[in-house]
This record gives C-alpha cells, structure tokens and sequence, in this order.
C-alpha cells in the first residue's frame, strides 16, 4: 500500500508539474532571420564600406587668398553632420560615416588656373586630382609642410575619404582604384569602362575623393547645396549617375538623379543602389 | 529504529493508508483538474482579450492610413472642365500647386508634367517634361527636368494613380503619388505629382501603444520598414525574408490566437504575441508584437496564484488526510483493543466511541455485548460455584469412607477387594482436588478468596514445601537443589504474602516441576532480590514447553500437547491458580525458557522450563 502512496504522491506533482509547465505556457515558435550583408562599394563586395571615414579640406589656389571664406568652417560643420545623418538612415545604421576637418583653409602652392587647367566640364576633375596629389604630397606625406599627425593617421579607422571645400569650380568625385597598368587607357580597358571617365592620380591615402564649391555648398549657386555634397560623396564610393550627362534626363528619382535637386532632408537613395551596395 | 519502522509508523496500518490513498484521490484529482482547467481557460480567455486588442489597433490604424490616403491621393485625382486636349494653362498650375501645399501639410513638393498635348498653335508640348514644381518652404522657381523615363510619370499614363515605393528621408518616410489629370472627355491631359510626406502616419505607428512595451509595425508592399513602434529596427529595414512577412505579404492574417502566433520577434527577436494582416488597397502589411513579458504579465501573476492556490490546496490534503484516515480509523481501533480486551476475559472494558454516527452506534452496541458476556460470566461462575460446593460433599464423604475401608474400620479388607478399591480411591482424590481448584478459581473470580499478606520468611516456606514433597521427588530420583546465592542476603528472607498462599503457589510450582521432569533430573531452586522484590525461580530440566504454547500456560484449563503425549495427569488449572495468588499478593508471575534452552533459539521444548514469581519486601524488615 506504501507503495501505491507514493505512486499517488508523484503522480500529483507530476501534474502539478504538467500544469505549471504546460497548461497556458506559450511555446514561441523561433523566426529564422536571414543574415545580413555587409556593406561595400557600388557592385563591389570585395571593398567593405560599413566606415567611412571623411578627411574634408577646405582648398584654396593661391591667388585667391583674399576669397577665403570666413564662414568656411561652419559650412563644413552643417553639411558633414547632415551627410552622415543621411548616409545612417539610408544604411539603417549598417554604415556610418566619421570626419575629420583640416583646421586651417589649405592655400595651395598654385593659381587656379593651373589647378583647374583649360576643361573644367564635368565637375572640373583635373581640379580635383591635381589638389589631391597636392594634399597627398602636403598633408598625408611625414615631410610634407602641412603634415600633423593626428589628422594623416585618423584616416586609417575606415574606408578613407577625401573631401575638398574648393574656393574656385568643381562638382565631381569619385573612387581611387590601385592598378599596375600605366595609362588611362589601360585602365579603361580592364574596368569596362569609357577611357573619358578614368584619371591617372598618385593619392594613397585615400579610396575615394571629391570635390565641391564652396559656394555651391552654402547654397549660393542654387538651393540644396547638401544635396549636392551627398551626391558627389556617393560617387566615392563607385554610385554612379542616374541621369544624363547629355540631357540632363533623369533616369531614377533618387539623390543620383532628379532627387540632387531636393532638399537633403527630402531625398533618398533608391532601393537598387542601396542593394548594389550590400543592403 | 531503522528506517523501515520509521516508514511503517508514518505509513499506518493497511487500512488507514487505504482510507488516506482514497482521500487524496478523490480530494486531489478534483483540485487538478479544476486548478488545470482554471489556469486553460484563464489564458485562452487572456488570448482573445490580447488578440482583440491587436487587431482592433491594427483596425484602427488601418483606417487612419486609408483616410491618409484619401485625403492624399484623392486631391491629386483631378478632372478639369473642359474637353479640348491642352494642359492647364500656367497661371491655373501654380494656383492648384499652392493650394494643394496649403491643404495638406504632407504634400512637400508637387508638380506637373506634360504628356505631349497641344498648346497654342497645335504646337504640342514634350512628354515628361516638368512645367511646374513647387516645393514646401522653397522658392517659386525650381529647376524643371525631363522625367519621363520615370514611373511617376510612365504609370499614371495607364489612368491609375500611381504610388511608389515607400522611400526614408531625414523627414521622414515618403511616397511619391502621381495621378493623370483628366478633361472633361476623360483625356488625359496632364499629370500631377506629388512627394508625399507620411510623419502623419508614421508618428501615429510609432506612437501605438500596446500595454507598456507592444506596438505596431508598418511595412510597404516589398516588406520594407516604414515606420515601428519599436526602436531596434531602422527605418527602410527589409523583412521581406521572413516567413511570417512573406505570409502576410501573400495575404495571410494573423490573429494573434494561434500558436504560431507567440514567436521570437520579426524585429528584436523577443518573445512576442503578434498579429497582422496585409491592406490590400496598399499592398502594405501592418502587424502587432506585444511583448509576452509584457503582455502576459498579469496573466502570469494570476496563474501563478491560481497554480500556488492549487499547490497549498494539494498540500493541505496531503496534510490532513492521515488525520482523517486516523479519524475513521480510531474507532475502529478501539473495537480491535475491546475484543482483545473481552478475549482475555476482561468484560469491564469498554470503548469510547464518540463520532455522533453509525461507528457510536457499534461502540454501544460492543459495550452492551461485553455487558451481556460479563453477565454471563457471573452466571457461569456462580452455576461453577454451586456445582463444585455441591460435589464436593459427596466426593468428601466418599474419600472419608475409603479411608475408613483401607484402614479397617468395616473390617479387613481382602487384597483382592484393595485392588479394585485403590483406583476408586486415587479417581476420587483427583476428583477430590479438581472440585476444590474449580472452588478455588470461582472463589477468586467472585472475589471472595481473603488474602492477608504479613512479613513471611520465603526460604522456610520453600524449605518446608520441599520437605513436604521430597518422597515424591525420591520416587521419581529428581534431585532438587535450594542453596543460598552469593549475592543473596544471609538469614530471614522475607516478602509479604499470605503464608498458607505462598506455600500453595511454592507447592504447585515445585510439584509441576517433579511431575513434568524426567526421571533422574534436577529441580534448581534459587532467588534473586533488589530493594523492592524478591523473584524466586524453579528450573528444571523436564520436557520443556514449545514455543507456540507458552504465551498460554497461564490460561485456565489450559494444557500442554506435550504433557498430553507423555500422560501427565492435570486440570490445566494449576497455574492460573497460582498466578492469580501471586497477583493478589501484589507479586508477578512469569515463564521463561532457562539459559539452556535460549541458547538453541526455538528449541524450548525438551529443554526443561523456569518460572519465576517475585513478592514485595516488606518496608519494614522485622
């Protein structure tokens, strides 16, 4: 009989158990969650761009140091914050971008004329690559007369980029690609691309770099000049327009095409560039 | 005490754990049952609250994006007065493009866009190409493009209002919408454009409040994320890769009642409770998670209670079932003592029942039982009584007149007559001897045996006893040996006892002893004393009494089946007798099998036997 005692005592707890562990216990069904990508350049997923990290010069040619802005700083302050509010949100907070602004304008060793030479069509990119080889050779380089430290080596913490604030023309940017071949025509050849959009520059501390007006930026050339900076700032990273260089047509409603022309704070990047870049 | 004991005592009788088995089942099973079926109902009652709760939220809000969009969308649907095919005229553009900004502060930029109608001169305008742009707090002279190439401007060319994908701004979530302007004929003319800002709604999804933590999440037709209540996901996140998304995408509804509806979170991976249907005007999906640590928190608190309630309930059973079991069992117990009780022959013994039912009853009825035995008893005794007191006359006068013919009083009596008068006279003796123990017992049991106990000195008594029945022992050469122990006190060893008692009880103990002894054995006789008693034992080495009998030898008329087979003449009443004499005298009697015999555990019988009595000292030793 004892025995049957307990048999009876553990059958109790074993459905006081059952109650406690099963009756009105929700099981939770798991959710598979897909992973996610990283985030890397335009069609490119060799190159990972989840940090960015943004070196910004003010540049001027040195014939026209009586046009250095003294507004120039703050213009930098406005714009940067901005790209970066709008580069998380659009990357969902899986790329971010850092920056860094030079502390004092650069005068450059030149007149623009030189920097600029005689084509400034297409966002003036001699402009761009002939102050960024002397940005290198300046600022990047130990021995260069405007070298510091802190500034060369804070590039290191990301996908490195250079901004340049121009005092003169200039609207353009784009990717600094390593290639052993020599000419521009080589290099054409084994990217697939048009030789009319491939520059031969010597910058190594930089994967990418563009270049804008200073007052293209603070708005005086046309609204929206934020809007510009982040459009130049995605060719960096390999975007490429979407409109017509012809016809100024545009091809996506997005900040590469018709979306340059909005307010920052109303444009966006379409869902097929965003998926080129890895989201 | 070992632990099987321990158990066996916890345990109770047979019965008892019977009555206590049957009292947790029937008490227990109902308290599961109801405490389980209580803890079911509560939570699928708690369920359909939790689901009702979600999808009346989503209800609601469902409604709030329709209305959005009506409000929208439905402005941008315009048809204008006349039927020729030419756009509206400029200054009417602008005058519609500022009203609409002022009509809706979700409109940020509005525009038209010609579709190739013929203006002055039937020249006809370009395709897609912007006319007029107005953004919200922007200048009045925005640069027009060429967008026909895009969708705002191919789709609405169908007749529907298009709606694009739902696209993340720094203000927020927006959607472009662009309807064909109609004329009269249903021509389309024009088509107006519109970027949508959605704050309106994406406040209204951020700021839906399920309990403490839960909230809504709104997708757009490719299970991007326009707005959620939670803050773990982005803004534009795409979830489209979920199963449960892609359901509700495809048009499945979820309730929140099903079991695949507690899951871990599509946005934090929480456990949550969720539920969410597609709006089908929209392609959209909006959906529900409420947080189950949240939202079964005061189910929880309640099932808790209700499982502790049952749990201390089951407790309490356990506790009190083995004093109900004792409750019924009590009396019952009683019965058992009081039957053992009236088998000894104790019939003023009675039981006290007193549970006021039919278990009372049988105790009445059990006390007047042993009422009508004790009646009966008396009757008995006093019919033994008379009978013996009556026969004993006769059988006296008999054994007066045998004596008279052997010792020749009626004259010689022939050696042939002797021989058949001599077993007249030995039956006439025992017959003689079992009338005056029968009168001995009825006088003991009707109380009316006087016992006067004085100071007597044990040793004389035993040594005249022995005296007195040394021819006996001679015939039968059985050596009986009284000597004074070492640690016994030399002198007078005295007890209080009836002497004419105490030579009785000495004289039967010694006389069984030489009756049940073997030819040439030995009767041991000795005494061991402490400050209150003085116990006398006689040992022998006789036939010795089995086991199964010796809890008996003290009951009348009892005999033993050894002396039966060695034809030892007896009543069997000998020792009772004398037990009930040592009792009266306030001493104690017992058997016990001598250290021979213990020594072969459970051979007593032909080991010889020892019984023992012990008599008070006086206090006062004279």
């Amino acid at each position: 009989m004892f025995k049957y005692l307990i048999a009876t005592l553990c059958l109790i707890f074993a459905g006081l158990g059952g109650i406690y562990y099963f009756v009105g216990v929700p099981r939770i069904e798991s959710t598979n969650f897909p992973a996610l990508s990283a985030i890397h350049l335009y069609n490119n997923p060799d190159v990972l761009v989840d940090n960015i990290h943004i070196s910004a010069f003010y540049f001027v040619s040195e014939n026209k140091i009586g046009q250095v802005s003294g507004n120039w700083h703050n213009t930098m302050e406005v714009g940067l914050p901005k790209l970066a509010a709008f580069h998380e949100l659009q990357f969902q907070k899986r790329s971010k971008i850092s920056y860094a602004i030079y502390p004092e304008p650069v005068i450059g060793e030149k007149d623009n004329l030189l920097y600029d030479t005689e084509n400034t069509g297409r966002g003036n990119p001699r402009a761009l690559i002939a102050i960024s080889e002397e940005l290198e050779r300046r600022v990047f380089k130990p021995d260069g007369d405007l070298y510091r430290k802190d500034f060369a080596e804070i590039g290191g913490q990301g996908y490195p980029v250079i901004f340049i604030m121009y005092e003169g023309v200039g609207a353009t940017g784009g990717i600094i690609h390593e290639s052993a071949r020599e000419t521009a025509s080589e290099i054409a050849a084994d990217l697939g691309l048009a030789e009319s959009v491939i520059f031969v520059v010597d910058v190594s501390s930089a994967d990418g770099f563009f270049i804008l007006n200073r007052e293209t930026l603070e708005g005086k050339h046309g609204p929206n000049g934020e809007t510009i900076v982040a459009h130049e700032f995605y060719h960096t990273l390999g975007v490429e327009d979407k409109y017509s260089l012809d016809t100024g047509r545009a091809e996506s409603a997005d900040l590469m095409g018709l979306g340059r022309f909005k307010p920052l704070e109303n444009t966006f990047l379409s869902k097929d560039t965003l998926n080129a870049l890895g989201l | 005490m070992d632990i099987k004991k321990i158990l066996q005592i916890i345990a109770g009788s047979n019965l008892q754990n019977k009555i206590v088995l049957l009292f947790i089942l029937i008490a227990t099973i109902p308290i599961l049952v109801l405490g389980g079926l209580a803890v079911y109902l509560i939570d699928f009652s708690h369920r359909f609250d939790v689901s009702n709760l979600e999808l009346q939220l989503i209800d609601q809000k469902t409604e709030e994006i329709k209305k959005f969009f009506a409000d929208t969308a439905g402005v941008l649907e315009l048809q204008v007065g006349f039927s020729q095919k030419t756009p509206i005229g400029l200054n009417e553009q602008r005058f519609i493009l500022d009203g609409i900004i002022a009509l809706n502060r979700a409109f940020e930029e509005v525009s038209f866009i010609d579709v190739g109608g013929l203006i002055a001169n039937d020249i006809p305008t370009k395709p897609g190409l912007e006319t007029i742009k107005l953004f919200r707090g922007g200048d009045n002279d925005s640069e027009l493009f060429d967008i026909s190439n895009l969708e705002k401007y191919q789709s609405p060319l169908s007749g529907k209002t298009y709606f694009s994908e739902v696209y993340q701004t720094l203000n927020g979530p927006m959607i472009t919408i662009s309807s064909p302007v109609k004329n009269r004929n249903g021509d389309i003319i024009q088509i107006l454009s519109a970027e949508v800002n959605m704050n309106q709604i994406s406040r209204s999804i951020i700021n839906s409040t399920l309990g403490f933590s839960g909230g809504l999440t709104l997708l757009d037709g490719a299970g991007s994320v326009i707005a959620s209540k939670n803050k773990f996901v982005s803004s534009g996140a795409n979830l489209a890769n979920i199963l449960r998304i892609r359901q509700m995408l495809d048009g499945k509804t979820f309730d929140g009642l099903g079991n695949e509806d507690r899951y871990q979170s599509v946005v934090d991976g929480a456990a949550v409770v969720g539920a969410g249907k597609k709006i089908p005007s929209l392609g959209w999906v909006l959906f529900a998670e409420w947080p189950l640590d949240d939202a079964d928190s005061v189910i929880r608190d309640v099932r808790n209670q209700v499982f502790a309630f049952t749990l201390i309930s089951i407790l309490a059973v356990l506790a009190i079932a083995p004093f109900f079991a004792l409750r019924i069992i009590r009396p019952i117990r009683q019965l058992e003592l009081g039957s053992s009780k009236i088998e000894e022959g104790d019939f003023e013994y009675k039981v006290d029942i007193k549970s006021k039912d039919e278990l009372e009853q049988l105790g009445n009825a059990f006390n007047k039982m042993g009422n009508g035995l004790k009646r009966l008893q008396e009757l008995k005794n006093e019919f033994v009584f008379i009978a013996a007191h009556e026969l004993r006359t006769p059988v006296t006068a008999i054994k007066g007149y045998m004596s008279m013919l052997f010792e020749g009083d009626a004259g010689p009596v022939p050696e042939a007559i002797k021989k058949f008068l001599e077993p007249v006279g030995q039956a006439n003796d025992r017959l003689v001897g079992l009338i005056n123990d029968i009168l001995e017992i009825a006088r003991s049991e009707a109380g009316r045996i006087k016992i006067e106990v004085f100071s007597v000195d044990i040793r004389a008594s035993i040594k005249g006893v022995i005296q007195n029945i040394a021819p006996l022992a001679v015939e039968r050469k059985i050596a009986i040996n009284y000597a004074i122990g070492e640690n016994e006190p030399i002198g007078l060893l005295l007890v209080l006892a009836d002497t004419m008692r105490l030579h009785e009880v000495i004289t039967n103990f010694i006389s069984n002893a030489i009756k049940y002894d073997q030819e040439g054995g030995w009767i041991k006789i000795y005494h061991e004393t402490d400050a209150d008693f003085v116990t006398t034992h006689i040992e022998d080495n006789g036939i010795g009494i089995p086991k199964s009998e010796q809890g008996k030898i003290f009951e009348k008329f009892f005999r033993s089946d050894a002396s039966k087979v060695a034809q030892i003449q007896g009543t069997g009443l000998g020792l009772f007798i004398t037990k009930e004499l040592v009792e009266k005298m306030g001493g104690k009697v017992w058997f016990q099998s001598p250290a021979s015999a213990r020594a072969t555990a459970g051979k007593e019988e032909g080991r010889g036997t020892r019984f023992s009595f012990k008599l008070p000292r006086p206090k006062n030793k004279i």
